[in-house]
């Protein structure tokens, strides 16, 4: 288990986001147990574990939504440990959720600008007076806005509401939305659940161009095996809220106390629902 | 290019504003003997929009907007009466040094109001921040009941004589525009305004509506009114984007409320005297029955509902009584309209909960768009790893087993597969086999309910804490 | 500071400022013990009303978490109907004990019964339709159906005062007031059997079942549809009581009676957990007190202004109640 997955990049490698210890606790249920996470500078890295494991719990304590229990959170230099999360947002982190949660009465262009909330500035008094510098931004921030549903591909549905849109424009829209506040790091929730192998297809060539071209690091949390092994340049296994295994796809396929986590699914690809695994009656 | 009906629609505020200032006319042509009850609509025009920010949409439901009325009302009281005998302070109100009391230009009213309820709104907002849809509701209309309550029994308050009781504030300074001599230069001849000379307060109350509408429109495609939209739809996904939940639902508060004090001081002014008895929890509900029957979040929906409800209130009804007492019937159609209201709000919530005018979304039209929202269509768009597909727009291929999911078009697939390095089996694969079903590993959507605009229950991404 | 500090620091807060408020009543007893005993007394029977009423409030809430804004104006019917009862039947305050006695029974039977059925009629007009929309729809038909109930009221009975004849008069034994042990000997039986049904019968097990988790309830069997509809018939029973014994308690109602009742019996309802039985009881008792209390000692017309401040307060620094418990961290 090495810290970074490719060695070859060890060197130019930044630490953006560091978790030390990080726990989360319900009552008496540790949900995300002391895990130790670094996320580098444009990279695409990912978080899987059976269902229950921790991860959108891990998501919600990066964000800001939880408020961790113990540990240590930096994000770009900043202690962000128990901040709000429109706070972290503003330093350059965002997300997307595993249940699709778009404003979706709302149209997706305005979606987008929600996204850009934190880079207009949109004072009040230039809002009320209609300034030419509101004006000016307004009109930037719609064309960056379409820039991003072109982006992601769904340019041409900018005046629909979010709420109409078919199942995997949803997702699309979702991440132009938090592509918007051109943040360093943007934490992908299971974004290929419910999408076509088509679409599952598309997405990673999505997110190597959000890392290529926005220079933008990535964090997912994936189910489909095939795409967390082949986008990944490092993968972190959580079970029971604990940390059990960090590397390379390759390594981290191979590891037995992988293995082990997926009930025996010995070549990772498939993964098992979890029904029968003692984590979901207690979640 | 804009249709003509899209230009039209786009200048259709400009022409509602030329029917209302030629009004007057018409009406005092035909002799329809509304200006009255007109007044009282606008009046309820102006709340309701005021209302329209917090309820339609900021989603915060407010069953005590009626507090900020009365204290608009209370501000005109207080600042341009005899009520403060004691003391004499005279700000531009054109009457004799002489008279005892605070007396201000009305038009030094207006702002001073609209500041001190927007205080008001926050300091009475700020509780309710961590509230949810109901609870807040029921603070709220504690709040509606305090407030009124506190003026009702202001008359002695530790020894200080704030509001006079129930018997209320009367004897308010009648306004004037510019002072006898600056009435003299527009040359309108208002002089001062009484209660019997009614065009001026109805260009007034028009200005005040124009000016609730700008701050409405303005606001509500700005960043700001985007975050209250956001917040309304999904509190956690807002304050994920960034939005500072607790500051944006405060100016939410704090505009409405300044619209309901502006609202408060015409009325205050135009009838001349004020009684807490008339600030009740009925106002509340008018104002939001109106704001929902017109369609909540729709700035032209509250201005409809308005019309709608206190014309019936105001005007329909007391007409048919008159008209039926004309007829030999002796039948109040007044002492209804509670009974219509709840009508009204049964029905509307039963079939059409979501207004006359649904919330409308805004229409940004590009001159560069190939094709119109809805299109088959889906040039450029996702492309596989490294490839950038080609931009000819193409049908696309239903989706194996996810009906509504339109897939990435089969051909831009296989122009792709020829740079990927992992998957070339894969793509030309998919394509082929449209139809197989779906792996184990491919889920299905899990529609999520978190997307309801004030659905409390369902949070999963939240509340994952065992119970 | 994290949330559960916050909440101990404003839990500390309340409790000193409820020892202030102790530490006064106790000295305004010690000058007058005779008035205070009788705004106690008065206190008590105003809760015991209250308590009906919230019992309706908080299983409504347990069961659909719905604020039946309507219930109140069912109460207010109950006391009109009540009212309308003993006037057409022509008992008044001179007819004899055997009269009274009857009337009063069997007016209470009839009103109970009648406000279920309106209580049960406005669930199936206008919450069922709702029951999968967002919660705020089935909240603003509430209130329409309030408004329509009063305006009916208004109608029917006149827009002023109605009195009532005071079958029970003010006679008083060993210094309690009659009125105040004809309102105990009717609410306490009412109370413990609500208890009982709740806890040991197989509707009440329903009842909590489905409170807990509708979806779950469906799949165990239970009808909930028929469930809702009994915890409405319930409500509806407690507040045709509370109606009729209002009535002639204060020997006189008026058509917006229910507003502020309702108010009131929310805010108990509130300030002892919603959704928790004992808790609206207890809630409404410290109301009744607090309301005789402000009424002698603070000034009556400050009395509304008192309850609602607590309301707020409640819902905003304590929303889960005095005796609920603080729910398990939920964001």
């Amino acid at each position: 288990m090495s810290d970074i997955g490719t060695a070859q990049h060890h060197a130019q490698d930044t630490e953006l986001l560091v978790a030390r210890e990080l726990t989360m606790r319900f009552g008496g249920l540790t949900a995300v147990d002391a895990v130790d996470f670094t996320v580098p500078a444009q990279r695409i890295v990912s978080l899987i574990g059976p269902n229950g494991a921790g991860k959108t719990t891990f998501f919600n304590m990066l964000t800001g939504l939880y408020h961790p229990t113990e540990g240590q959170l930096t994000f770009m230099g900043q202690d962000t440990f128990g901040r709000p999360p429109h706070q972290i947002a503003q330093l350059g982190m965002s997300r997307t959720f595993q249940n699709i949660r778009l404003f979706r009465e709302m149209t997706c262009v305005d979606n987008v600008l929600v996204g850009m909330h934190t880079k207009l500035r949109g004072g009040f008094l230039a809002t009320m007076l209609r300034l030419p510098s509101h004006r000016h931004e307004e009109r930037e921030g719609i064309e960056l806005a379409r820039e991003l549903m072109r982006f992601v591909g769904i340019h041409e549905r900018h005046a629909e509401l979010a709420g109409n849109l078919p199942y995997g424009d949803q997702r699309r829209l979702e991440i132009a939305r938090a592509l918007a506040s051109r943040p360093s790091v943007v934490l992908l929730d299971e974004p290929a659940a419910g999408m076509n192998p088509q679409e599952t297809y598309a997405l990673e060539g999505l997110m190597h161009r959000i890392r290529d071209e926005l220079g933008c690091t990535v964090l997912l949390i994936e189910h489909e095996m095939k795409l967390v092994m082949s986008v990944s340049e490092r993968v972190t296994v959580l079970n029971f809220g604990r940390k059990i295994a960090e590397g390379a796809p390759q390594d981290v396929r191979n590891d037995p106390a992988v293995i082990e986590a997926y009930l025996g699914s010995s070549d990772g690809a498939v993964v098992a629902d979890g029904y029968d695994q003692p984590t979901e009656a207690a979640s | 290019m804009p249709t003509v009906r899209e230009r039209l629609g786009r200048h259709a505020p400009l022409f509602v504003l030329a029917f209302a200032l030629i009004f007057p006319l018409i009406e005092g042509s035909l002799g329809l003997g509304m200006m009255n009850p007109l007044l009282r609509i606008l009046t309820s025009v102006m709340l309701a929009m005021g209302l329209n920010i917090v309820v339609g949409f900021a989603g915060l439901l407010d069953l005590g907007y009626v507090a900020f009325w009365a204290i608009g009302a209370y501000c005109v009281g207080w600042m341009a009466s005899g009520h403060f005998s004691t003391i004499k302070v005279h700000v531009m109100s054109g009457l004799p040094e002489a008279i005892p009391g605070i007396h201000l230009s009305i038009w030094l009213i207006f702002p001073i109001a609209a500041v001190l309820t927007a205080v008001f709104g926050v300091l009475l907002g700020a509780p309710t921040l961590r509230l949810r849809g109901d609870y807040l509701a029921i603070v709220t209309l504690g709040f509606g009941e305090i407030i009124p309550k506190v003026f009702q029994n202001g008359d002695d308050i530790g020894g200080h004589n704030l509001t006079n009781g129930t018997a209320g504030i009367s004897g308010l300074d009648a306004p004037q525009l510019g002072g006898a001599t600056g009435d003299a230069m527009l040359g309108l001849g208002w002089g001062t305004w009484g209660p019997l000379n009614l065009l001026p307060w109805y260009y007034l109350a028009i200005a005040l509506c124009v000016l609730c509408y700008y701050v409405s429109v303005t606001m509500q495609w700005s960043k700001l009114g985007r975050a209250w939209m956001a917040i309304r739809e999904d509190e956690t996904a807002a304050s994920a984007m960034g939005i500072h939940c607790v500051n944006a639902k405060l100016w939410a508060y704090g505009i409405g409320a300044s619209l309901g004090g502006l609202a408060g001081v015409y009325h205050g002014a135009r009838i001349g005297s004020i009684f807490p008895s008339s600030f009740q929890f009925y106002i509340s509900i008018a104002v939001l029955c109106a704001v929902i029957i017109g369609g909540m979040g729709n700035v032209w929906g509250a201005i409809v509902g308005a019309f709608v409800v206190e014309g019936l209130n105001f005007w329909l009804l007391p007409s048919l009584t008159s008209w039926a007492a004309a007829v030999g019937l002796d039948i109040d159609f007044s002492s209804w309209n509670m009974l219509i209201f709840g009508v009204l709000l049964v029905v509307m919530m039963l079939y059409r909960p979501q207004g006359i005018f649904p919330s409308k979304s805004r229409k940004l039209v590009f001159d560069d768009e190939p094709g119109r929202p809805g299109d088959q269509h889906y040039p450029g768009g996702m492309h596989g790893p490294d490839g950038d597909g080609p931009h000819t727009p193409m049908p696309s291929p239903p989706g194996p087993g996810i009906p509504a999911t339109p897939g990435i078009p089969a051909q831009e697939l296989a122009d792709v597969a020829a740079s990927h390095r992992l998957a070339p089996e894969r793509v030309v694969q998919q394509p082929a086999a449209p139809a197989r079903p779906l792996p184990a590993s491919v889920r299905f959507p899990r529609y999520g309910a978190g997307s309801n605009p004030f659905d409390r229950r369902a949070d999963p991404d939240i509340e994952v804490a065992p119970a | 500071m994290s949330a559960a500090q916050k909440q101990v620091v404003i839990d500390r807060t309340g409790q000193l400022f409820g020892c202030f408020v102790l530490l006064s009543l106790f000295i305004v007893a010690a000058k007058d013990p005779a008035t205070f005993v009788g705004q106690t007394t008065i206190g008590i029977t105003n809760g015991a009303l209250l308590a009906l009423i919230a019992l309706g409030y908080t299983m409504v809430y347990g069961i659909i978490e719905l604020i039946n804004f309507a219930h109140a104006d069912v109460f207010m019917m109950g006391s009109m109907l009540g009212m309308q009862l003993i006037v057409s039947m022509g008992v008044s305050a001179q007819s004899g004990v055997f009269a009274k006695g009857a009337i009063i029974v069997v007016g209470l039977v009839i009103c109970m019964v009648a406000c279920a059925l309106i209580n049960v009629a406005i669930e199936k007009i206008a919450y069922k339709p709702l029951r999968n929309a967002p919660p705020l729809a089935p909240l603003i038909t509430a209130i329409g159906m309030s408004f329509i109930l009063a305006n009916l009221a208004q109608k029917i009975w006149g827009p002023s005062q109605v009195s009532v004849p005071d079958l029970i008069g003010n006679g008083s034994i060993a210094g309690v007031r009659i009125k105040d042990i004809v309102v105990i000997m009717v609410t306490a039986p009412l109370l413990v059997g609500l208890t009982w049904f709740v806890t040991n019968t197989r509707q009440g097990k329903a009842m909590r079942a489905t409170a807990q988790d509708q979806g779950a309830a469906a799949i165990m069997g239970i009808d909930v549809n028929r469930t809702i509809s009994l915890t409405f018939l319930l409500g509806g029973l407690l507040a045709g009581a509370s109606g009729v014994l209002y009535a002639l308690v204060n020997t006189t109602t008026v058509w917006n009676a229910g507003f502020k009742n309702g108010l009131f019996a929310f805010t108990a309802a509130v300030l002892g957990g919603i959704g928790n039985l004992r808790g609206a009881v207890i809630g409404a008792l410290l109301i009744g007190l607090i309301q005789a209390y402000s009424a002698a000692y603070v000034g009556d017309r400050w009395t509304d202004v008192v309850i609602f401040s607590i309301l707020v307060m409640v819902l905003v620094f304590r929303p889960t109640g005095l005796l609920g418990e603080q729910e398990i961290t939920r964001a």
